[in-house]
């Protein structure tokens, strides 16, 4: 194969004829788009497209690989990626820019070599870091940005970001030239979906937390005392058997790690024997790994389909020559090829992109400890370490100021004067920057 | 032996069964373009057994512009070659081959080229290849697809004469417990259940299937003279019967129960893929020559006859018990489960023997009776039908319903190629043809609508003018996103396992929507 391109994007020369099939859908006009198409004098869309408009990749791994891939052919020459995550042998089903002599090396780093050298004229910059670890400058060169992440913290972090960078006017519109579009894309298995965020205009990642079901998790009491499924097997050996001195592992427990093959057989061989214990059958390393890293089936397929509809999204965004998803397509391939595409409405209260309070309806009776409880396994709000507070009151706080206010947990509302219309202001580590969810307590009328 | 490792998290969705069957396979393109080789690279990925790229072009500058399994040292060279090249680097354990010749006169002077693979995937092939092509394949039982990314839009038809289906893996099963109808073990089980006799700890701990069978049977005896609770009435009140022999609204598995008590309260019904299986000419006429999965159909309509249900597939859900009494009824559903795949196996081992068959190899009947609630059949309608007699109340009711419906693309996509067979080229290909393609396109609309009896006008020039502006330009993400949905079919096709599309598939990537067809 050929050395690496010209690292300067912008001075490649192409071969004629290279870009035919974009150039028709760009210097064509049509009934179903409304666009100034490129002329040989005035290719405007084209020098965007391969000169002005830098994207940025979030994630390098199943998605991105094919995000990459898609961007460089159809016409993106100034693309960025960022990945901390190296290659793992079970990536190489589906993450097609790697090969078994890649296993252990930086995904950014390899994915971004692949497309630099197949696809001449492209320039792909990885940066093996956290997509915390830029700044907002960083992000204000770009174009759009496309997220093939698996973690929905990572993804609540950059459309927080996104969101903030709207500048809004004195009249509340936002300056079109601060909007940073976010594509988002997730597969499991043969299920996926794709969706558009245009911040401060349409709905954001926030708005549709609950469209995520929260994990699978097992009662404490089932795991210590009545386990039934190897799977309760398997917990109990993390949660327990690591904990437990009498066990002799090979390995420190407080440094358990799930690549380690030694840790995992001996997390599979505790959970084995506790199952033979009550007579549990089918604890299987599978299983046992499956569990314990939380694994979710994937498939080049999904992959392909979900990437394909971003980037086809990302394309018509850029050149303008198409109408637009708007702005969530679900689709699910185990029965028949099905797909639903819809407008996922922006939600009231929303603590990200939202200007309204989220009402609660509750009664005075309610103590905050219940409250607390309520909230946390409420989906719309996905918190994990929740403080309150109202009328410049610590309600109920984590961290330093936890010990002042735990007495506080067993009073009820009206003990604690929350009265009716009062907003309770929720800050959680799990939120975003530095937002709060703003809640106005409403009381059921009897 | 498979890669495990590598192969993991495909191995969770489809197991060993089916990457082995996705081993053994040699699948054909057509055509090494985008759409080609992104389908292929699907497929690549996870491990088919081979692949034959057939593609008589040389590599051009267009290719390089859409094409990722090629780049510029590939100019001039067999598309054919190149692309298998490329395609095999992406795994070790797969073979790949090409064949340089033009398709379609390949098609036309020897035609058996294509007999020996066990699928074939067309793209980009002239109408008249293509029919000749489906005829062949559809008579030898060789899957088809044929996919094809158009500007925007894309196109995808699967057909095969007859596609069995053991593990359809609905996404939400519905659980076989026989509630409604227990078994003997069953009901002993339950009438051995003393509540009266126990602390909190254990009334809290009784699985409800138990507590189920037990105060079904009581409030039948007791309140309906035997009878099963069947009006909306009867269940309402059978459901406070229940409610009432809870301590509190707190114990878990009488909430479990209560959950799932109108689901437990129908009768047991053999599904209505299943039903028409049974009743299929094909299971009442087995021979020598028939599949094994007939055969089993053939047993599994006995097993019903008998019995009125299908085999118990013998696995319950997590529920909340102690640990002694749930492996205890465990036990109970797996050896019931045993005994009927026992009685299965026997019914099976006659109809072997009265037709002097190979027998079945037992992890086969099995799989069968485990699975006999999801299995299936699609039949799916020939290309040859489909142009000759075309299904116009689909395409007329979709339209009425909605005048912007995908079908219209299906509609202009037809024209596009017989416009390609008048012409030897495709409208709009050429910018200064743009404009005088729109009265020719349109014309040839008007014949195929009238073909099917619908009125010419019911098609917008919307859609003849926007096909044309594309001037069959094959766009990346168009055809990365249909090579995705055609490899995941192709999956289905190969391993047996979830449903396959029924027949037609439009993706429109003007407002990523995407409809199926069935024409
Ligand atoms: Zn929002």
């Amino acid at each position: 194969m050929e050395t690496p391109m010209a690292t300067d994007a912008g001075q490649y020369q192409d071969i004629q004829g290279r870009w035919t099939d974009i150039e028709k859908i760009i210097n064509r006009g049509g009934p179903m788009a409304d666009f100034v198409p490129d002329t040989k004098e005035t290719p405007n869309i084209k020098n965007g497209i391969q000169n002005d408009f830098k994207i940025l990749v979030i994630g390098a791994g199943g998605l991105g690989c094919e995000l990459l891939k898609n961007l460089a052919l159809s016409g993106f020459r100034n693309i960025d990626v960022i990945d901390m995550d190296t290659i793992d042998v079970s990536n190489l089903n589906r993450q097609f820019l790697f090969r078994r002599k890649d296993v252990g090396k930086s995904k950014a780093e390899v994915a971004a070599a692949f497309i630099n050298q197949r696809v001449a004229g492209c320039k792909v910059t990885p940066y093996k870091c956290k997509i915390q670890d830029k700044d907002e400058d960083y992000y204000r060169q770009f174009k759009l940005i496309i997220a093939g992440l698996d973690s929905i913290e990572a993804r609540r972090w950059i459309n927080g970001l996104l969101v903030n960078l709207v500048v809004v006017d004195n009249e509340g519109n936002p300056e079109p030239d601060t909007i940073i579009p976010l594509i988002d894309g997730g597969t499991e298995g043969f299920k996926g979906q794709a969706r558009v965020i245009i911040p401060r205009m349409s709905s954001c990642f926030e708005c549709s937390l609950d469209a995520f079901p929260p994990q699978t998790t097992y009662a404490i009491c089932t795991i210590a005392n009545t386990p039934r499924v190897p799977e309760h097997c398997i917990q109990w050996a993390l949660i327990f058997g690591l904990e437990d001195k009498n066990l002799t592992k090979p390995f420190d427990p407080k440094k358990f790690d799930n690549d380690n093959p030694q840790h995992m057989t001996w997390l599979f061989e505790t959970a084995k024997k506790r199952a033979e214990d009550h007579n549990i059958n089918g604890v299987t390393y599978k299983l046992t790994q499956g569990v314990a890293k939380n694994i979710i089936p994937a498939i080049a397929s999904t992959n392909a389909i979900i990437a394909a509809s971003c980037c086809n999204e990302a394309f018509k965004i850029c050149t303008e020559s198409s109408g637009y998803l708007n702005n969530y397509m679900m689709y699910n391939g185990v029965n028949g090829v099905y797909t639903y595409t819809f407008e996922y409405e922006q939600k009231e209260g929303c603590a990200v992109c939202g200007t309204n309070i989220v009402t609660y309806e509750t009664e005075p009776t309610i103590t905050l400890s219940t409250f607390l409880e309520n909230i946390s396994q409420d989906p719309r709000f996905q918190l994990k370490k929740p403080s309150l507070r109202s009328n410049g009151r610590n309600l109920y706080m984590q961290g330093l100021l936890h010990e002042a206010t735990v007495k506080n947990l067993e009073k009820t509302f009206k003990e604690l004067n929350v009265s009716e219309a009062d907003e309770i202001n929720i800050t959680d580590p799990s939120l975003p920057g530095n937002l709060a969810i703003r809640m106005k307590i409403i009381y059921k009328k009897n | 032996m498979t890669d495990t490792e590598k192969y993991d998290r495909q191995l969770r969705l489809w197991g060993e069964d089916g990457q082995a069957k996705l081993e053994k396979s040699h699948i054909c393109l057509i055509n090494g373009t985008a759409t080609g080789t992104e389908t292929l690279k699907n497929l690549v990925l996870p491990g088919i057994g081979a692949f034959t790229v057939v593609d008589g072009n040389k590599v051009g500058a267009s290719d390089l512009g859409n094409n990722f399994f090629l780049d510029t040292t590939c100019l001039g060279h067999s598309r054919a070659l190149k692309v298998s090249e490329y395609l095999r680097e992406l795994n070790d354990r797969v073979k790949g081959s090409s064949c340089e010749e033009d398709p379609v006169a390949l098609i036309s002077d020897k035609i058996t080229f294509f007999k020996d693979f066990d699928l074939v995937i067309a793209n980009k092939l002239p109408e008249q290849s293509l029919i000749t092509l489906a005829a062949y394949l559809y008579e030898n039982n060789i899957p088809l697809l044929i996919v094809n990314s158009y500007g925007y839009i894309g196109y995808l038809r699967i057909v095969t004469p007859e596609h069995q289906i053991i593990e359809s893996k609905p996404d939400t099963p519905l659980d076989d417990l026989r509630i409604y109808n227990p078994w003997k073990e069953l009901e002993v089980e339950s009438d051995n259940v003393d509540l009266s006799n126990m602390n909190a700890q254990q009334h809290s701990h009784v699985p409800y299937i138990l507590l189920l069978v037990k105060f079904l049977k009581e409030w039948r005896n007791e309140k309906n003279n035997g009878k099963m609770p069947e009006t909306r009435a009867e269940k309402d009140e059978f459901k406070k019967f229940f409610i009432s022999k809870s301590h509190n609204s707190d114990e878990e598995n009488f909430n479990e129960g209560v959950k799932g008590l109108f689901k437990y309260l129908q009768p047991p019904r053999v599904p209505s893929e299943v039903e028409a299986i049974l009743n299929d000419p094909k299971t009442s006429n087995i021979n020598q020559q028939s599949d094994d999965f007939w055969v089993l159909a053939a047993a599994l309509k006995q097993f019903v006859d008998q019995h009125k249900v299908l085999p118990l597939p013998g696995n319950i859900p997590d529920l909340t018990s102690d640990t002694i009494t749930y492996v205890t009824l465990q036990k109970l559903y797996h050896d019931k489960a045993n005994a009927d795949l026992e009685d299965f196996n026997t019914k099976v081992e006659s109809i072997v023997s009265n037709t002097n068959r190979q027998p079945i190899p037992s992890d086969s009947i099995k799989k069968f009776a485990k699975n006999s609630r999801f299995i299936n059949i699609i039949r799916y309608r020939s290309l040859n039908d489909e142009y000759t007699i075309p299904n116009t109340s689909v395409i007329q009711s979709e339209i009425e319903m909605d005048n912007n419906s995908n079908v219209n693309f299906y509609l202009v996509l037809r024209a596009v190629e017989k416009f390609n067979q008048t012409h030897n080229r495709y409208p709009g290909a050429s910018d200064e043809d743009v404009d005088s393609d729109v009265p020719l396109l349109k014309s040839i609309l008007a014949t195929i609508l009238s073909e099917i009896s619908i009125s010419s006008t019911i098609v917008k020039d919307d859609y003849i003018t926007e096909i044309i502006r594309y001037g069959n330009s094959e766009l990346h993400n168009i055809a990365s996103l249909m090579g995705g949905i055609t490899s995941q079919e192709v999956i289905k096709l190969i391993t047996h396992q979830y449903v396959p599309l029924n027949n037609t598939f439009i993706f429109n990537g003007i407002n990523s929507t995407a409809t199926p067809f069935k024409l």
